[in-house]
């Protein structure tokens, strides 16, 4: 007997952190240099389908707000390179797929689950 | 690209509602940043209009006395002023509405990613520089007054004579004597009996 999508809820656990660790793609937009996204997509550790999450790691808000933009840091970042920094972000993915799952919230998308990857980049 | 990817820390109910705000305020970046950018763009239509309105309608009157280099600086600064309010307006409408063009439709999700926050930041690009343009308008209408406030007058070198039948002639004063008064009118001399004088008065400079 096939039962159908799992239904909506809100949770963690730590199995899916290493489970998505082993199974997600994750790309820095718009490269590792000076990224102003994480994205990660792969299948959700708990419902399995696929799914897509993007970390921003910039946003322009208000004018007020410290901005940055492309080419402004070049110096840090030429100074990062020569220095051999890494970068590092925890990124807490929520499950994002297009599969109605039942009990769904109005307004939410996925399945509820979320898991955290640790994501590095630069230097070793 | 070097990418290292390993299982993260155990999440908590604090962790969850951050990276829920998270993609709350990624969601809203351009929308935030438009409503932000309507309301500089009400600003500055005023801004201009106030440069109009007083500066520009009323402006000639004020500067008759100033000497002509004044008369210059004011001219300019107020130009320069509508241009910058212009200027400044028209960028805060294109931050707040964005400018129709046609372009490809995305391709990837990542391009609908990166092309959204393009558009965000572009139009913070245009929300910073009309921000600056409704700061700089302020500062050459301030300069604008200060100049007709301030700037010497020039001297009353001129007369104008009006006689008994409303002629009015005015010219710089050559002298006065024999019942009459003279006067070098563009380079010609007149003389006006003193009793045809119906009203006398210095001027700065003369009518054309």
């Amino acid at each position: 007997m096939s039962h159908g999508p799992e239904p909506y809820a809100v949770g963690n656990d730590p199995r899916w952190n290493e489970r998505a660790a082993q199974s997600a793609t994750v790309d820095l937009d718009p490269d590792e240099d000076d990224p102003m996204a994480i994205i990660v997509t792969g299948p959700c550790p708990r419902c399995t389908h696929e799914s897509a999450h993007v970390e921003p790691l910039l946003l322009y808000s208000n004018l007020q707000d410290r901005l940055r933009s492309p080419g402004s840091d070049v110096l840090r970042l030429a100074l990062e390179k020569a220095a051999g920094v890494s970068r590092r972000r925890e990124v807490e993915v929520i499950c994002a797929c297009g599969t109605p799952h039942p009990s769904t919230p109005q307004g939410a998308r996925g399945c509820g689950a979320s898991w955290v990857l640790d994501v590095s980049w630069g230097a070793p | 690209m070097t990418v290292r990817v390993a299982p993260g820390a155990a999440g908590t109910a604090a962790s969850r509602a951050r990276a829920e705000h998270a993609q709350e305020q990624q969601d809203r970046e351009l929308e935030l940043l438009r409503q932000h950018a309507a309301n500089w763009r009400n600003g500055l239509v005023g801004l201009v209009g106030l440069i109009t309105g007083a500066g520009l309608i009323k402006g000639r009157e004020s500067i008759v006395g100033i000497v002509p280099g004044g008369q210059v600086a004011v001219g300019t600064l107020l130009l320069a002023a509508v241009v910058a309010g212009v200027a400044g307006t028209l960028l805060s409408l294109r931050a707040a509405y964005g400018f129709p063009r046609s372009r490809e439709v995305d391709a990837t999700w990542r391009d609908v990613r990166r092309n959204q926050h393009a558009r965000a930041r572009a139009a913070a690009r245009d929300l910073r520089a009309a921000v600056v343009l409704a700061v700089v308008t302020l500062a050459l209408l301030v300069g604008a007054v200060a100049v007709t406030w301030y700037a010497p007058r020039a001297p009353l070198a001129f007369v104008e004579v009006t006689d008994d039948d409303g002629v009015v002639t005015c010219g710089t004063l050559q002298g006065a004597g024999d019942g009459a008064v003279v006067l070098a009118v563009h380079g010609a001399e007149r003389r006006i009996s003193v009793q045809d004088v119906g009203a006398l008065r210095l001027r700065s400079d003369c009518p054309p």
